[in-house]
């Protein structure tokens, strides 16, 4: 027994040196590691594009880039049936056209490794200044040395979080672009955390964060929900003093004026630009289709059971208060995460994962591509769930998985097998529902500045 | 009266033997098209296999296969462009088809399968079906899919060595609308060249697909149960987390105090 013992320790203690080896590796090391298995997987699809009738590019991707070859012929992108995005996607992907197919893909795959900087960053930036308080305020009596050593890794191993997600690596080179618009949400996130600190451009990086963020409503409409959050961090109430009411909270100060300025411009300016160019179909398309979708197809969505039978014959239209009862949950959660963890820069990012978290849950089509809107925001969070021990963070993940696994079944029965299970998907969107409310529960309950 | 009766016999099995041999021999001269779906699920093939009667099956033509889809099914052009792209399919289809819609919202449409006599390999169609809307009074719904017609078009001198009998009007030409996806009968002085061929349908399972319908009946309890659960989830992640919100409010209220002190 005990030569066994023997025998297995090297070995264990073999699988953690490399373990200890690959967190030690530099930010570089594994961007270059992560862009070659980026690469990797292009290459890939290209490959298995060519030969298989289930292709690994996404469909929309060869929807945009028909739209860029319209574009180029001076036609409008949505001449093309299903193009349903902002036209900077087509115009992204007009090198699909000019040099390679796989051009827009390697884009979203920067984006990708940007975004793993973009999180190093913020990361050990929010540390470090977390690190300096302390320092100054003589709380903590560890070396700098060794804190900025501690900082830098706990950044890396965030980054890593986010750049070795397969998830997230196989939507980017499967050529969707949601790391583009999670890029431009930490990037917002981030420098409203720089403006903090910044003595003298404080009004300019607000604009400037604005602009990012009306860019970034523009490209897809979910990051407007962010809007208050983003106010409220910039508030000069300070969270000590007991506020006299809401008008106080919400009474803009320099920043939150430039900030809006901002955000019209840049929404603003690039819809109507587009508007202009395209007419009332890049509207419709590109924001109202949005709004008023209504696909009754099997979807992980609380709302997806509700949604297909209320479709039945004789029922007629759904009245406006339920409609109205319908969505109010999901928007009076945003009101509430928005107040009680978005009035403090210290706590935006958590804020803003919680709020990308609660809207997929509650959204009325959920499909697993947009679990990377709040996955990209996750990494960054990840440092302050120290008092989660690692078992119960496995547990949670174990448990978002299963909630996903239990609604494969009954949607793989009727997709393939005609079993009328609509009940029954409709049970496990509620299982699932209700997982990923526990989960952001427990996520909120844990967190630690 | 014996003999009047054998003769009789004779005669009649004569005959008989007469037309039997006539019958084999018709079909053996008539095209035949084999037709097969997948059996289950909402996702199908579709298998044509086209025996060329012996005289059309050494001639140079091309043949189209019109499919009428109905309601109940959509195509995915996306997914029939790709296996064009694969070369392995040649086929015509609308440019949109809303494949989010439901059949009772959706309108029926024709697919083109463009095939050569001379290949003898089978085209398969791939298929979807559409959910139904909800219903109060059934479960499952039975979508038929119609036989197709096959239109012949071979050059010219071909065109005057195929047997007019497996023709379904000899004297009938088609001109192929590529918009509608579908063949008009020809207009005066109009160069249409295609023919439609006589079919024998060789099915062995009837084409129709049994889809699943859910039941409107529960429309009201879904409807309370989904609100419920929504407004019940939202109270208690407020309820929980509240407690959660004041400690990290604190906490700042805590460090900002802190600062303010050292300020």
């Amino acid at each position: 027994m005990s030569a066994k013992k023997e025998q297995s320790l090297p070995k264990y203690f073999g699988l953690q040196e490399i373990g200890q080896n690959i967190t030690n590796l530099s930010i570089q090391s594994h961007l270059i590691i992560s862009a070659v298995i980026r690469l990797l997987l292009i290459f890939y699809a290209q490959i298995q594009d060519n030969s298989s009738t289930v292709p690994y590019t996404d469909i929309d991707y060869k929807v945009v880039t028909d739209g860029a070859r319209l574009v180029l012929t001076g036609n409008t992108p949505f001449d093309r049936h299903t193009y349903r995005y902002s036209p900077i996607l087509a115009y992204i992907q007009i090198f699909n056209v000019i040099l390679h197919p796989a051009f827009g893909k390697v884009i979203y795959g920067l984006f990708d490794l940007l975004l793993g900087i973009l999180i190093y960053a913020l990361v050990r930036f929010e540390l470090r200044m977390k690190a300096y308080k302390h320092s100054q305020l003589q709380i903590s009596s560890n070396n700098p040395k060794d804190t900025d050593e501690e900082t830098t890794k706990i950044a890396r191993i965030s980054a890593c979080f986010w750049l070795y997600n397969p998830l997230t690596a196989v939507i980017s080179t499967r050529g969707n672009a949601d790391s583009l618009t999670s890029f431009f949400v930490i990037l917002s996130v981030y420098l409203l955390i720089r403006a903090q600190h910044s003595n003298i451009y404080q009004s300019l990086i607000a604009l400037c964060t604005g602009l990012i963020h009306g860019f970034v409503i523009h490209l897809r409409l979910y990051p407007i929900v962010f809007s208050l959050t983003y106010y409220l961090a910039l508030s000069t109430s300070s969270v000590s003093k007991k506020p006299r009411g809401l008008l106080q909270i919400l009474f803009p100060n320099r920043q939150q004026i430039y900030l809006i300025i901002g955000t019209l411009i840049g929404l603003v300016s690039f819809t109507s630009t587009f508007y202009a160019l395209y007419g009332w179909k890049y509207m419709y398309e590109a924001f109202f289709y949005h709004l008023i979708r209504k696909d009754v197809r099997h979807n992980f969505s609380l709302q997806f059971l509700l949604q297909y039978l209320s479709n039945a014959d004789g029922l007629g239209e759904t009245p406006t208060i339920v409609k109205f009862l319908v969505a109010a949950p999901q928007l009076l959660l945003v009101v509430y995460l928005s107040f009680s963890l978005g009035r403090s820069r210290q706590t935006l990012t958590f804020c803003v994962f919680t709020l990308s978290f609660a809207m997929v849950t509650y959204n009325s089509v959920v499909t697993s591509q947009y679990f990377i809107w709040y996955l990209a925001v996750l990494p960054v969070c990840i440092k302050n769930f120290k008092h989660l021990s690692l078992v119960r963070c496995a547990l949670l993940l174990l448990l978002w998985l299963c909630g996903q696994a239990l609604w494969l079944l009954p949607g793989y029965l009727l997709e393939f097998k005609s079993w009328p299970t609509f009940y029954w998907i409709g049970i496990q969107s509620t299982t699932f529902f209700v997982i990923n409310s526990y989960i952001l529960s427990q996520l909120i309950s844990n967190f630690h500045l | 009266m014996k003999c009047l009766t054998n003769l009789t016999i004779f005669v009649f099995t004569f005959i008989a033997v007469l037309l039997v041999n006539i019958i084999n021999c018709y079909a053996k001269h008539q095209s035949i098209m084999r037709i097969e779906m997948d059996p289950i699920g909402m996702h199908r093939k579709l298998k044509y296999t086209v025996e060329f009667a012996e005289t059309i099956a050494n001639l140079n033509c091309e043949y189209m296969v019109v499919q009428l889809l109905p309601a109940a099914v959509y195509i995915s052009t996306d997914e029939l462009d790709e296996l064009q792209r694969l070369k392995m399919i040649n086929a015509q289809y609308p440019k949109f088809i809303d494949v989010e819609i439901i059949t009772e919202k959706a309108k029926p449409f024709s697919v083109l399968l463009r095939g050569s006599t001379k290949i003898k390999e089978p085209i398969q169609l791939p298929i979807h079906f559409r959910y139904h809307a909800a219903s109060l009074t059934r479960t499952l719904a039975k979508v038929k899919l119609s036989s197709p017609e096959l239109y012949l078009n071979c050059t010219n001198d071909d065109k005057q060595l195929i047997d007019k009998a497996l023709l379904d009007e000899y004297d009938k030409f088609y001109c192929l609308n590529e918009e509608a996806t579908d063949f008009v009968e020809r207009i005066e002085m109009e160069k249409c060249n295609w023919q439609r061929l006589h079919l024998e349908f060789n099915i062995e399972n009837p084409l129709i697909a049994e889809i699943p319908v859910g039941d409107a009946n529960g429309y009201i309890p879904v409807l309370f149960a989904t609100l419920s659960i929504s407004w019940a989830a939202t109270i208690w992640i407020m309820l929980t987390t509240n407690k959660a919100a004041k400690r990290i409010n604190n906490q700042l209220r805590e460090v900002e105090l802190q600062e303010a002190k050292f300020k």
